[in-house]
């Protein structure tokens, strides 16, 4: 991932300076804002697209379409660029732009599908230095290769970086978590719902929202008019020379992105710690402000580069760290809201309004040129910095507003809380007397670094409440000295829980914490201490510790209230025993009498992948009070257990309970593997376990794209389930056109009636495997309403999107509400037809429908049917209970004998 | 009675409107007769609750405080919250006649709706749909 924003940012920075280059050679400095809105037009359009077909193809089919499409643009623009083409300086100028946002967007998106929250708050920043570097190597090339390189060899450099990219994106893929397309799904579902209309009234209530719109709005014109500021002083300087316009363009990202490198190491924390939020925000517009004057007063290319440079060293550095600080107080939903806001209307209509302003000041109308432009930016740069100073206090009012309702999400948390007020904010909470509050506090306290609030906190360590004794245990971490002493007068808590994070300091911190500490506590000689520490190991691996087996032992030897929590802990940690011991000790911990003890010892069988215990790990499955061990140890074996549960699920002499519960594991294990398994028993004789594979892939097709749903069989399983719709149908007209309203025979009317709607449900559910699930699903419940219009609306869709051969089978289903005519249809369609009362019920004598079975023996039973004696006594053989006793009941019945 | 028969009585409480007949036929091989004389208390106000009775013959007289509430014949269901609810019985019920009832034990329950997932959705279908309805009846 690292090499692949590199080559993003490489590729762009190449690309760039020749799009200026190539513009500026051909056209005024005030044909750019004709270029500006055009460009805005083509990459709104471009994105929207790419956003809607995403929601067709998997992400990867997506990021290798769109860099077979640059490659085969760049190609386009490497033979045009030989030739006089006057449009060719405008499509390229939109390409150039258009490609920088989709590549990123498209490899955030990537890195969205490989990293999860943790992951990604630890690599992100790496991530960012691949970017900085691949931006100061890309603007190397045109800065010093100008000369020695033609425009047309730098985009065959491009094609070759874009073949690398599809090449990196393709293995990265790979490396993507199995959970990843069903996290990604319901955010794109989300980002649909947010209309203009619904975010304005949300931004423009709040006064932090708007001044922080306000900001970003002003930053964003004044920027826009300083990089078209340095256009035209370059056109000015350089006249129409391609060369040295890519030239200084180069030189200019290549040393400010050097700049900014150095301000994001080595300044940007220390103003944010020192000077907080204010600093971090109004070091951009000051730079603007600064440079504009100078511009103004000295119209030269050097004044010009050092506004556009401000502006460039400033925005990734500072100014980014600054706004996301802005953002930490808002909740998410609102802190999504104003990202979109910004994304869609702030950028647009501040590159417009930057756009109409540069026509205004142009010889066409006013004729101030670059001074006009220079004036404005000064007096919008000024108007930013008044607003940052208003934003300095309304940070510190809504995030002590949304710690007081505890709304500031953790998890989206991307940087540590470093802004000085912020944090003193919350060092306040400590000493207040709301439990929920300090506990909030210390929560985000947790990500604080290099500030010392030991004196609000230690005292915490005697609050009547444990959750907060726990809570304030955690955030020692924080402090910047050793707090192992204290740390260690709490492994004598009352509460397992406090001790259990006096442990994970003592082992963890960076001052003391090692493997020697773990084992020392796991030596302790108080048991509740010992405890702790082998709790502490089994959830915190340590890669030079390995459990003893002794410890086990001692751990499994305990006796008394611990006993029951020391088990759970030996199975634990007997995931990480040598291979035989650990599968001696689970194996007999499975049998322990308490599911709590056998929960942990199936999950650590699956962790240690032992897959000898993996039979008894699903035999959990067939019991209702053991089933969520069973299922949750059978997911730690990950997907190299598809193998066995599908010898599991097909064995038709096994546990029929434990099989039904089979294509529940399956459809957690998103790997193409447990697809086949569920489609092959799609046509299985158990009703029960038809319809589970079938929602469990349905729910495979849900959370992961990317899994291929076999649909020859889908197709021929669909035709299954309309044929035996039908023979259902034809069975219920026999008995329905004898009803006579007794209650008695309505039971194996009702039952048909039930297996038709369920034949239904399965067949959308089948449907839905090959179209969006989603629109199915809809359709499905209109059909299933009342409302005509929703059932005449979901008709048409279906009509539009099955394909023509399952056209005539399912529609007349959902149509057709004259039952002879269906009967027709099945007639003609599969030779169906409705027979005589007789005949219907030795058919449902006949089949595998076990429930079907008993009410039409009861039918038998109730009606006396002599002539079906033979049938019923037949069945009283069988195994199934409800069979068996009504077809007892039945021939006692038919023979004569009441008492039956 | 056989369990068919039992799921035909099952299938005339209107709690069970939306579990379909295969699923009360589960409910039906959990459920217990039970023959009690007149006069016999089948529970006391403030008693853990148990289950379900369906009365098959006879009738039951439900009360509370000693006030007669309802007489439940046959056909007739006493104590469906007990199968949801935790909280000792509001009312008491006695057969006021000999009666032969069908008890469908809580616990039990439990394990067929556990083993059985789809029949929630039928069950809560129904006890949202009285919900609902006694929300009716307090905002008159």
């Amino acid at each position: 991932m690292f090499s692949y924003i590199f080559g993003v940012l490489f590729f762009y920075y190449v690309l760039d300076p020749i799009r200026k280059g190539l513009f500026l050679r051909s056209f005024s400095e005030y044909e750019l804002p004709y270029a500006y809105f055009l460009t805005a037009i083509v990459a709104g359009t471009v994105a929207t697209l790419a956003f809607k077909l995403g929601r067709h193809f998997s992400a990867i089919t997506l990021l290798t379409a769109i860099n077979v499409a640059i490659i085969g643009a760049l190609l386009y623009f490497r033979w045009a660029m030989g030739r006089e083409i006057w449009y060719l300086p405008w499509i390229y100028f939109c390409f150039a732009k258009t490609v920088s946002v989709l590549s990123t967007t498209q490899f955030w998106l990537l890195a969205g599908y490989v990293y999860d929250n943790r992951q990604a708050k630890r690599i992100y920043s790496f991530l960012g230095i691949g970017a900085i570097v691949g931006a100061i190597v890309g603007s190397y090339v045109p800065a010093y290769l100008s000369r020695r390189l033609s425009p047309q060899a730098m985009l065959l450099i491009c094609v070759a970086t874009c073949l690398l990219l599809i090449f990196l994106s393709l293995v990265a893929w790979r490396h993507r978590r199995p959970e990843s397309s069903k996290q990604a799904k319901p955010a794109e579902r989300e980002e649909q719902r947010d209309r203009l209309s619904d975010i304005l009234p949300a931004i423009f209530g709040s006064p932090h929202l708007r001044l922080m719109a306000a900001l970003i709005f002003f930053t964003l014109i004044a920027s826009q008019l300083a990089d078209w500021q340095v256009d035209a002083s370059v056109k000015a300087a350089f006249g129409s020379d391609q060369t040295l316009i890519q030239e200084f363009t180069g030189r200019l990202s290549f040393y400010t992105n050097i700049i900014a490198v150095v301000v994001q190491l080595f300044l940007t924390n220390f103003l944010v710690n020192r000077f907080g939020v204010l600093a971090a925000i109004a070091i951009l517009p000051a730079g603007l402000f600064l440079s504009s004057a100078g511009f103004l007063l000295y119209q030269t290319l050097i004044t010009a580069a050092l506004a556009r440079g401000s502006d460039t060293v400033f925005r990734y550095s500072l100014n980014r760290s600054g706004l996301e600080m802005l953002y930490l107080p808002l909740s998410p939903s609102v802190r999504k809201r104003l990202k979109t806001f910004v994304d869609v209307f702030v950028d647009r209509v501040g590159r417009a309004v930057a756009g109409v302003l540069i026509l205004l000041f142009g010889p066409a109308f006013l004729a101030f040129g670059t001074r006009g432009t220079a004036t404005v930016a000064m007096v919008l740069t000024f108007i930013c910095l008044v607003v940052c100073f208003k934003l300095g206090r309304s940070y510190v009012n809504a995030f002590r507003q949304q710690l007081a309702r505890r709304e500031v999400e953790l998890g989206d948390v991307s940087h540590f809380v470093r802004d000085p007020a912020a944090v003193q904010l919350l060092v306040a909470a400590l000493e207040g007397k709301n439990e929920r509050r300090i506990l909030y506090a210390l929560q985000l306290l947790q990500s604080v670094r290099k500030v010392d609030f030991s004196e609000q906190l230690l005292p915490l360590f005697s609050h009547p409440s444990p959750h907060v004794r726990e809570a304030a245990l955690r955030t020692l971490m924080a402090l910047p000295r050793d707090y192992s002493a204290e740390a260690t007068r709490m492994l004598e808590d009352v509460s397992g829980r406090v001790r259990l994070a006096a442990v994970g300091y003592l082992c963890a911190n960076e001052f003391s914490g090692s493997v020697a500490t773990l084992q020392s506590l796991l030596d302790h000689p108080q048991t509740e201490i010992r405890l702790a520490a082998a709790q502490w190991a089994s959830s915190n691996p340590m890669p030079d510790f390995q459990p003893s087996i002794e410890l086990v032992d001692s751990l499994c030897a305990v006796q008394g209230p611990q006993a029951v929590e020391a088990r759970a802990t030996a199975a634990a940690l007997g995931a990480y025993l040598p291979r035989d011991d650990s599968r001696k000790l689970l194996s007999r911990l499975l049998d322990d009498p308490d599911p709590v003890v056998k929960a942990a010892a199936a999950k650590a069988a699956g962790t240690a992948g032992h897959l000898n215990l993996v039979f008894e790990v699903a035999s959990f499955l067939s019991v209702g009070k053991t089933r969520s061990v069973g299922r949750a140890g059978l997911l730690c074996y990950g997907e190299r257990i598809v193998g066995t549960l599908r010898d599991l699920l097909g064995d038709s002499r096994g546990s029929l309970a434990l099989r039904r519960q089979i294509p529940w594991v399956l459809s957690r294990i998103p790997v193409q593997e447990s697809v086949d398994t569920l489609s092959d028993h799609l046509g299985s004789q158990d009703s029960t376990i038809r319809l589970r594979c079938a929602k469990a892939l349905n729910r495979l097709h849900e959370t992961s794209q990317d899994l291929k749903m076999p649909s020859a069989v889908i197709d021929r399983s669909v035709r299954d389930e309309i044929r035996a719709y039908y023979e259902t149908l034809a069975m219920s007209r026999t008995f329905d056109s004898q009803a006579d309203g007794n209650r008695q025979r309505g039971l194996l009317q009702r039952a048909l009636h039930e297996r038709m709607d369920q034949r239904l449900e399965m067949i959308f559910r089948l449907l839905g495997l090959e179209h969006d699930q989603r629109d199915i699903y809809s359709a499905y419940l209109a059909l299933k309403g009342q409302l005509t219009d929703r059932r005449t609306s979901a008709i048409e869709f279906l009509d539009n999107v099955l394909h023509r051969d399952l056209k005539p089978l399912v529609l007349p289903l959902l149509e057709e509400s004259n039952p002879d005519a269906l009967l027709g249809r099945a007639k003609r369609l599969f030779g169906i037809q409705s027979a005589g009362t007789e005949e219907a019920l030795k058919g449902l004598l006949a089949q595998n429908d076990n429930w079907l079975k008993s009410c039409a023996l009861y039918e038998i039973g109730r009606g006396r049917i002599k002539e079906l004696s033979e049938s019923c006594r037949t069945l009283t053989n069988e195994k199934d209970l409800v069979v068996k006793q009504t077809a007892t009941w039945a021939l006692a019945q038919c023979v004569g004998d009441r008492t039956g | 009675m056989t369990i068919i028969e039992r799921v035909l009585l099952l299938q005339s409480l209107e709690f069970f409107g939306g579990v379909t007949t295969e699923q009360l036929s589960f409910i039906a091989m959990i459920a217990e007769e039970v023959s009690v004389d007149s006069e016999s208390v089948l529970y006391k106000e403030n008693d853990p609750p148990s289950g379900l009775y369906v009365v098959i013959s006879g009738a039951v007289a439900v009360t509370r405080n000693g006030q007669l509430i309802e007489r439940v014949g046959p056909s007739g269901s006493l104590g469906i919250w007990a199968l949801f609810d935790d909280q000792p019985r509001l009312t008491a019920a006695k057969a006021v006649e000999p009666s032969q009832l069908l008890f469908v034990p809580r616990e039990d329950f439990y394990d067929v709706l556990s083993d059985h997932v789809d029949m929630i959705q039928g069950v809560f279908k129904q006890l949202v749909e009285r919900v609902r309805r006694l929300a009716t009846v307090v905002d008159k």
